[in-house]
């Protein structure tokens, strides 16, 4: 009996409870509080943690809260097309992947316009904007700029033994690499196991990924082509590109299978890699606690991966008019500044690049601005999976189970085979 | 033990995780849990939980208990087949149902709340709660719930108050068994939700495998502080936890 | 069973009305009852299982575009060549066995030990052993797989693991043997809770048998092979079995949490990819008929059960 009535007492909690949840969570905000809040979609990295550091004083401009969500990224990926696909209005600007997202969200995303709702002067100043643009619409306002670059044992580089048995084995001087080639016989030269390695390539799905798409870019391809509608997985530079990431690979680390750039980071600063390409974010943190181990160089080769978190704000964000509050401030001056500084990443705009004080923090400014006209991004519209076929398919050509050459032939012919650029 | 050592990591600083993997921290950092409430909202989370698990509770007793007794003690034409449904349906994979469910979740307007990782556990749960209470009916007494129908009372009645409070072992079992399958879901939460306001604590201590970083002190930390809950209630239900176990076969 | 019909004849005639309508009362409630619980299951699992099979034969990928259009049986055609589910299948399987071979194996010998070290002890002292291992057991099994995945990736973690500290190597186990990681963080979670089932099915064994056998001059392992196993067979079997249709369908969180996949797609297993293919890829035409495969998988695996189960009388 007493378990009859306690059974129906505590049957009463939860459901109480359970409606309040629904009305509270699984509503968008409340029209009457929709002035106060803005809510931003973005993924775990250290722009988004500048981003977080210096909202407070949007908040104290706008008085508009910030609400920054961190997400981790493999869940990333989803929630976009949750918000930019299937408007699920949770969001009110959502940040995208400059370099693997822009094709889609040009096509198919359901986002505003932002040439008509910025203004003028701010959007003058925003540099390679026509990466974001198609057919007359601004879909997205990058945060930053960032791209991949070439990062090296300076210290190795300058030491007299090490220069003369290089040129000894290969002929010529030890210095940055300005070919694919050259790059190689470094690596191989500093390939000293188990206590150095010569290279690093991030195992992980899509940093291995990326890792393709610095050689691919570097050698002028892509991988599909939007005025033909075709991939272009087996070109001559793909086939190249793979050739080389197989080479690589072979000189790197135990244990990078499971690995991204990021653990690349650590292992450069440990003194266990003695070259590798990652996004120039890193060179700030190499600066403050290595600065005469590490040196910089452009990539060798001709085209740089886009590397950037977009702002769009989605078809159906509850609170557009915060949103667009929220993007100009990202775009504002005072912000670029602070996070240029603080990240080391470039800033959007072409004034404060000219800032003195911000040339002076981001040493090598000089090399960046070089790259700059280079940027290249992804040219098709469904990336995640194309990566993971791009990881599988030069998983193959590490393992032995087909040449790079074949590997990328099975990628066009096999497994995507019927598949187009824009879909 | 595993978890030991995720107790002694959670009170060290990532240096110190490091630099001496073995040695037992120099000082406690509960900054590493306090940084789960700062950092990772897992007070909102905590919340999620809470109420993902009640919810599920609630709806595995009640329908569950009362399938059960349904098929104990009032077989009608076609439940032994049903029942043969059941096995098979334990069996099933939750990623394979997770698919259907979101699109139709998606339709409801229902991704995004507690709500559908409330449906989607409880409906993978429910067999094995119909599995292992049903036997307990089956060993009540008749004579009892026989002298209730005598006294006047309804079918429904006797159930509600005869066989209810008599099964009640078997029902905490259930409870026990329902709650830690809630509490500790992972697929349902990552799949359908979205922002924060309906992410539970299993998800919450997911994102702190950015991908850019591992935060493997809150990590730590966040998982002693997930683990707490089932371990603390297992132990004080123990008996209802043996008895589920060798009746879930 | 007839003694309950003959009851129920009886009280048919009882104070109650006649007898057809208390039979119709009977069954209405027996359908009330179990009526609600049905619609449940029925709207959540049953309903999303057709809805999965009729998807499956359509194509509906969000980023491509909003529309579903009708697909044939092209999603199973891929399915049927697809290296990858091959692939993933092959994995879940190789899972499976080895995962089920350690935990019955680890779980028979150490139940068969702990069981011989209580019956032999001290009556108290066996009572208190039991209670503490039985304490050790419920630490796995209320754990959360998600937490136990943690726990395993920092112990198997190459530059602060205790493992490779202790072994003075700088192995990156979830990198260079990643199922056998992922089954090791699994066997971890599951073994004790097959050791406590056979401990029990093994204390339930008379031990006047155990005498029987002494008498006659049996050793240790000749009680084993044939007092011990024999016995405890029907147990053994409908165990093992319970446990291969778990780890076949429901292994997901500690891969997802520990290598996502592994390297490449060494430990992709298959739920795993019915994930991705939905969620990564948007690809949900494919993904349904990840799923129905899954699912007949499943209903196969159930029948079977059930078989064995009638067979062997637990």
């Amino acid at each position: 009996m007493r378990l009859g009535i306690g059974v129906k007492l505590l049957s009463l909690l939860p459901a109480v409870a359970l409606l309040a949840t629904a009305c509270s969570s699984g509503a968008t905000t409340p029209p009457g509080s929709s002035g106060k809040v803005v809510r931003v979609l973005a993924v775990a990295g250290p722009e988004t943690d500048a981003l977080i550091k210096f909202a407070p004083d949007f908040e104290k401009s706008t008085g508009i809260t910030a609400s920054i969500e961190q997400v981790a990224r493999p869940l990333w990926g989803q929630r976009k097309v949750r918000e930019l696909i299937e408007n699920a209005g949770l969001y009110d600007v959502v940040m995208t992947g400059g370099g693997d997202d822009n094709l889609w969200v040009k096509y198919k995303g359901h986002v505003k316009d932002l040439s008509k709702l910025l203004s003028a002067d701010q959007l003058d100043q925003v540099i390679l904007k026509d990466k974001f643009t198609y057919n007359g619409k601004l879909v997205g306002i990058p945060q930053y700029y960032n791209f991949p670059m070439l990062f090296y044992r300076k210290d190795l580089f300058n030491n007299p033994t090490e220069q003369a048995n290089f040129k000894a084995k290969y002929g010529h001087e030890l210095a940055p690499p300005t070919s694919y080639d050259e790059m190689y016989q470094i690596a191989e030269f500093f390939n000293r196991p188990p206590n150095m390695y010569g290279f690093f390539v991030g195992g992980v799905d899509w940093s291995v990924y990326l890792d393709d798409t610095y050689f691919v870019y570097g050698l002028g391809g892509n991988y599909g082509d939007p005025s033909s509608n075709q991939l272009t997985l087996n070109s001559p530079q793909q086939k190249q590109a793979m050739n080389w990431l197989v080479k690589f690979s072979k000189l790197n680390p135990p244990g990078w299978q499971t690995e991204n750039f990021f653990d690349g980071d650590q292992l450069v600063q440990n003194g266990k890699v003695a070259m590798y390409q990652n996004w120039f974010y890193i060179w700030k943190t190499f600066q403050q606690k290595l600065p005469d181990k590490i040196g910089m160089a452009p990539l060798a080769g001709k085209g740089a991966h886009l590397g950037a978190f977009v702002a769009t704000i989605p078809d159906a964000a509850p609170n557009p008019g915060a949103a667009v509050k929220f993007i100009q401030w990202m775009m504002s001056a005072a912000y670029q500044k602070q996070q240029a500084i603080e990240t080391g990443d470039l800033p959007i705009r072409k004034d404060v690049l000219q800032d003195p004080e911000v040339r002076k923090a981001l040493v090598g400014i000089e090399q960046f601005e070089k790259v700059l006209p280079n940027l290249q991004y992804n040219q098709t519209t469904w990336v995640g999976e194309l990566s993971a076929g791009v990881s599988e398919a030069i998983a193959k050509a590490l393992k032995g189970d087909l040449s790079p050459d074949a590997a990328a032939d099975w990628l066009q012919n096999e497994k995507f085979k019927g598949r187009k650029a824009i879909e | 033990m595993p978890i030991l050592w995720m107790v002694i990591g959670s009170l060290k600083t990532e240096t110190e995780l490091f630099s001496s993997p073995l040695a037992l921290p120099a000082a406690p950092a509960w900054a590493n849990y306090a940084s789960l409430f700062q950092q990772f909202h897992f007070g909102i989370a905590t919340l999620n939980s809470v109420e993902i698990s009640l919810g599920v509770v609630v709806i595995s007793v009640l329908l569950g208990g009362m399938a059960a007794y349904g098929f104990s003690r009032y077989p009608f034409r076609g439940s032994r087949l049903l029942l043969s449904g059941l096995l098979i349906t334990r069996m099933v994979t939750p990623a394979a149902l997770v698919v259907p469910l979101y699109l139709i979740m998606n339709a409801l307007g229902l991704l995004n709340n507690v709500i559908s990782i409330i449906l989607g556990v409880g409906v993978l749960n429910l067999p094995l709660v119909v599995w292992i209470l049903r036997p307990f009916f089956d060993a009540l007494p008749r004579e009892v719930e026989e002298a209730g129908l005598l006294d006047g009372l309804s079918p429904f009645g006797v159930f509600w108050r005869i066989a209810v409070p008599l099964a009640a072992p078997g029902l905490l079992t259930v409870a026990l068994l329902s709650f830690i399958a809630a509490w500790t879901d992972l697929l349902f939460p990552i799949s359908f939700s979205t922002t924060v306001d309906a992410t539970p604590l299993t998800a919450q201590l997911l994102q702190m495998q950015t991908g850019y970083k591992i935060y493997w002190g809150s990590l730590m930390a966040g998982g002693i502080y997930l683990t707490l809950p089932t371990l603390v209630v297992s132990f004080a239900l123990q008996k209802y936890l043996v008895r589920g176990m060798r009746l879930g076969y | 069973m007839s003694s309950r019909r003959q009851v129920r004849g009886d009280r048919s005639r009882g104070p109650a009305a006649g007898f057809l309508t208390w039979n119709r009362r009977v069954q209405l409630t027996g359908l009330g009852l179990t009526l609600p619980a049905l619609v449940f299951a029925f709207a959540l699992m049953v309903y999303p299982v057709a809805n999965v099979v009729f998807l499956s034969f359509h194509q509906y990928s969000p980023l491509r575009s909003a529309q579903t259009t009708d697909a044939g049986i092209s999603n199973y055609a891929w399915l049927a060549a697809s290296d990858i589910v091959r692939h993933s299948i092959g994995v879940t399987v190789v899972f499976t066995v080895v995962s089920v071979a350690i935990e019955m194996g680890v779980g028979l010998v150490l139940a068969t030990l702990l069981a011989k070290l209580v019956v032999e002890s001290r009556q108290l002292f066996g009572r208190v052993l039991s209670r503490a291992l039985l304490s050790c057991f419920i630490v796995p099994f209320a754990a959360p797989p998600i937490a136990g995945a943690i726990a395993w990736k920092m112990l198997l973690h190459p530059q602060f693991g205790p493992v490779d500290a202790i072994l003075r190597s700088d192995i990156a186990w979830f990198s260079q043997f990643p199922l056998a990681s992922v089954i090791a963080a699994d066997a971890w979670k599951t073994t004790p809770f097959v050791l406590f089932l056979l401990f029990a099915a093994i204390l339930s064994i008379d031990p006047d048998q155990y005498e029987a056998a002494r008498l006659d001059g049996a050793n240790g392992w000749q009680e084993f092979r044939f007092l011990t196993l024999p016995s405890i067979m029907p147990v053994l079997a409908v165990v093992a079995a319970f446990r291969a249709v778990d780890a076949f369908t429901k292994i997901f969180d500690v891969v997802f949490v520990t290598t996502g996949g592994g390297p490449g797609n060494d430990t992709q297993v298959f739920p795993l990819l019915i994930w991705r293919t939905a969620f990564d890829f948007l690809n949900f035409g494919q993904a349904s008929a990840l799923a129905v495969v899954a699912v007949l998988v499943s209903a196969a695996l159930g029948a079977a059960l059930l078989a064995v189960r009638r067979l062997s009388p637990a």
